[in-house]
């Protein structure tokens, strides 16, 4: 999955995404550039929103996840190898999806071991960021 | 049927009492493991036992039971093992065990192994230069970004600081050197509380 950047700035949200207490206010630019294509690591949905996780201009070693709305979505196509999970915490009914590579979908700790560098996370993450890569340029 | 396979097998072997008391200590164990199943109330049950090391990382050992067969396993046994670590969600996606990396550490935080607070409070981190000064007041002045919900580390947080729904924040402060990044935690319940403040290392150009 790529998606384009068509927007960088809290203003551009519909009311309902902004949150300051999760730091989205309409004041807030976010670390991408327009027009700039980014590979999607994983797709989750939050408080009615789609949520992707990219390597954003911040040039992290992990994805971080921006709002759908800031995107256009140029490659739709889902890798052969990722799968859907619902992921509930304890004995909640709501939960939340997760659709991306095994690793992290069917692993609720995975993004937050590979936040805080974990390097078994790290190691994983980067075969399945070149696969995917390689998977979006074979397409373009 | 345990039993009667037992004193028929005894019968026909000719054993003595002493071995017929030995096959009925095995019977009873069987039948402790498949109670262990039994009373999850699933037909794929999962139970655990964990140890705590020094480095704050767990390693996994139990028992499966699925469809009343149980099996156990331990520690970097096979990836089946990575999908059950505590709070995976496999046991929800059987279908799905062989898709995981072996590479998938079966570890989990102390706090969540020792089913408490493993860990007291940590203090902030002390910025080291004038870019990690800036970026920790900005992050301190209220900016940054939720990075991760549902923490694994919740509990430890809870007990240190507080109940409320905890976060990860991130705040990215770009200098002249490159990046520099701070993690925290949030209390969502009450975002004026802010804790345990760090810098990461080796992240950002």
């Amino acid at each position: 999955v790529i998606a384009r950047c068509i927007s960088n700035e809290g203003s551009s949200l519909p009311e309902d995404c902004l949150d300051p207490a999760a730091g989205i206010t309409s004041g807030v630019v976010f670390p991408l550039t327009i027009g700039s294509s980014y590979v999607v690591h994983a797709i989750t949905m939050f408080r009615g929103h789609a949520w992707y996780y990219v390597l954003d201009d911040n040039e992290l070693p992990y994805p971080v996840w921006k709002l759908a709305e800031l995107f256009d979505v140029t490659d739709g196509l889902l890798p052969s190898s990722w799968v859907a999970a619902y992921v509930r915490v304890g004995s909640a009914v709501e939960g939340y999806p997760v659709i991306s590579f095994p690793e992290w979908a069917l692993d609720r700790f995975f993004y937050e071991r590979l936040v805080d560098g974990d390097p078994s996370a790290c190691s994983v993450f980067e075969s399945r960021r070149i696969e995917m890569e390689q998977a979006g340029t074979k397409r373009t | 049927l345990l039993e009667d396979s037992t004193t028929m097998l005894l019968t026909a072997t000719n054993q003595t009492k002493r071995y017929r008391a030995l096959w009925r200590v095995l019977a009873c164990l069987f039948t402790v493991v498949g109670f262990i199943g039994v009373s999850t109330g699933t037909a794929s049950a999962l139970s655990f036992s964990s140890t705590v090391s020094s480095s704050g990382q767990s390693t996994v050992v139990g028992l499966e039971t699925r469809v009343g067969v149980t099996t156990s396993f331990s520690a970097g046994s096979s990836a089946r093992l990575a999908t059950v670590r505590a709070g995976c969600v496999g046991e929800n996606h059987p279908g799905y065990d062989s898709f995981v990396s072996a590479s998938c550490v079966a570890t989990k935080s102390a706090g969540e192994a020792a089913g408490g607070v493993a860990k007291g409070p940590i203090a902030d981190a002390v910025p080291r230069n004038l870019p990690e000064q800036m970026a920790l007041n900005s992050a301190k002045a209220g900016n940054g970004e939720i990075i991760i919900r549902n923490l694994g580390d919740e509990a430890r947080l809870a007990a240190n600081y507080g109940p409320g729904e905890w976060v990860k924040m991130q705040e990215v402060v770009k200098t002249g050197n490159g990046n520099v990044t701070v993690h925290w935690f949030r209390n969502l319940s009450n975002p004026s509380v802010n804790v345990e403040f760090k810098f990461t290392t080796g992240y950002g150009k």
